[in-house]
Parts: C-alpha cells; structure tokens; sequence
C-alpha cells in the first residue's frame, strides 16, 4: 500500500521509491524489500515501467499506477482506514 | 546486465556484475519468475548507476564501487521471500501456515552433522565395552577407537559450531562425543576390574 501511495500522484524510479518511503514515511525499507514488490506489482499490472536516461547519465526505471493499480489502493486504503479505526477503539476503550 | 556502466574500469564492472549475479541467483532460490528476477536485478543496477554518477569524480574508485556495495542488502536478502509474505494478502481469523524459509538462514550450521556423528561413536564406543564378554580384548580396543572418534568428531563439531552459532543441542551432543572418551576409559577399566575379578 505503502509503496502505490508513493505512486498515486507522480511516477517515480527505484531509488527514489525507496528514499522518499525512508523519508516521508519514516519506513526502514531497503531494497530487497521495495524492487521486488515492485517487480510483482508491475507484473500483476498495477504499475507501468518507463525506461529513461537520467540528467545525470544512468538509464532510470520509472514507474507510475495504471488504472487497476489505482483501484487496489484505493480498496486497501478502505482496509485500512477500517482497521485502524476499529484498533483506535479497542485502544480507546481499554485506556478508560 | 553490463552494457549500460560502460565509463568504469573493467575490474569495476566486474564487481558490480558480481554482486547482480549473485541477487539472481539467491533469487533463483524462490519462487520468483524469470520478469520479476530481471526487473529485480535491472532496478538494483540502476540504484547502482544512480549512487556511481552521485559520486563527486570523474573516475570512481574501487573503495568507491565497494562503499556503494556495501550500502545495499546483501544478495541473500533478495532470497528471504520476505515480500512474498508482506505482499500477498491472508484471510482473516485463519492460521496461515507459513513454508518454511528457504533462505540461507535455514541451512544446519556447519558441524551439526559431526555432532550427530561424535555422539552416535560415543554410544557405540559403550556398546562395545559390553562386546568383551563376547570379543575379550578385542572389545576394548573396538571400544577405544570409537571413542577416541568420538572425541575427535565433538572437538571439530564444537570448534564449527562455535563460528557458525550453531544451536545449542547441536553443542550438548558435541560435548556428549567429547565425554564418552574418558568415560569409556573409567568404564573399561571397571570392566577390566570385573573380569580380574
């Protein structure tokens, strides 16, 4: 979920995935967590992989969300908003 | 997998190349499909590429190439199957048995197997000290001998066992190979005592 809401407004490439889930997010995710989630989620056709040069030189991997990619976050948006409203409760009513 | 880092030194290519090699082939240990395990190890090279051309020179060097290595995860990482997990979804309230991990985590540490060996030669060893009814002195140099394996098989396990952080059964039954040696001495001396007897 993490990893499509990074993608829901812009495309992004590899390495910037995983440094903004770092920084927006405060999440420890490295690398063999992210490019193979990214690999499934592409292949499943949730994700359209763009191929292009860098300003700097090296060729980057852009990726951004196709329409079903925008639908199943949307879906696992709903999940969790559900459960986390269902354990606030839970946590609510044991701090009284 | 090469072509595309063309400006480094053909010895740091080969650096990279293996480090790409090695993630496909701790991938090729899972379940993971051939696309995937190109886009997998094409998204690292390009992290790669990416971190080489942040370099501030023009020529980066091999403590350059090997920092950036030493940066990312490890080849195994990619064969933990931990996204596996944290990707697909479960069904609620049921016990999801997990397979387990083919990683290299999973692998019995080294000296596991001499520990199995050295306590099976210990148990033998005192099985033999019974066969001098049968083998008289035979018998005790059967026994000796299984014993002096014993204990040779238990140090080795235990010295393997202590690098690789083996499990501590694996120890106790190291140990239990090492004892049976003089243990097998006491008892075939009292067997000597019974049968001067």
């Amino acid at each position: 979920m993490c990893v499509l809401a990074v993608l829901q407004d812009q495309e992004g490439y590899g390495y910037e995935i995983l440094e903004r889930l770092r920084s927006e997010a405060d999440l420890e995710l490295t690398e063999s967590t992210i490019y193979p989630l990214l690999a499934r989620l592409s292949k499943d056709g949730m994700l359209l992989i763009r191929v292009a040069k860098s300003p700097n030189g090296p060729q980057r991997r852009y990726y951004r969300l196709t329409a079903e990619g925008q639908r199943r976050l949307a879906q696992m948006i709903q999940h969790w908003n559900s459960i986390n409203e269902s354990v606030t409760k839970l946590l609510k009513g044991r701090s009284k | 997998m090469t072509e595309l880092l063309t400006e480094l030194a053909p010895s740091l290519q080969k650096l990279i190349d293996a480090r790409l090699d090695n993630i496909d082939r701790a991938l090729l240990s899972t379940d993971t499909s051939r696309y995937e395990r190109r886009q997998i190890v094409s998204a690292v090279e390009d992290q790669i590429q990416e971190l080489v051309s942040r370099i501030d020179k023009d020529e980066p060097s091999r403590e350059d190439i090997l920092r950036i290595l030493a940066s990312l995860d490890p080849p195994e990482a990619f064969g933990s199957g931990s996204m596996q997990q944290a990707y697909e979804p479960r069904p609620h309230r049921t016990v999801t048995k997990l397979e387990p991990s083919r990683s290299s985590n999973s692998i019995e540490p080294k000296g596991s197997i001499l520990a199995i060996v050295s306590v099976t030669l210990g148990a033998l060893s005192f099985v033999a000290i019974l066969s001098v009814f049968v083998l008289a002195f035979f018998g005790f140099a059967l026994s000796g001998l299984l014993s002096m394996a014993a204990m040779i098989c238990g140090i080795v396990a235990l010295c393997q066992l202590m690098f690789t952080g083996g499990k501590g059964s694996a120890k106790a039954m190291s140990i239990i190979g090492i004892a049976s040696f003089p243990v097998g001495i006491i008892l075939m001396y009292l067997m000597l005592l019974i049968l001067e007897g």
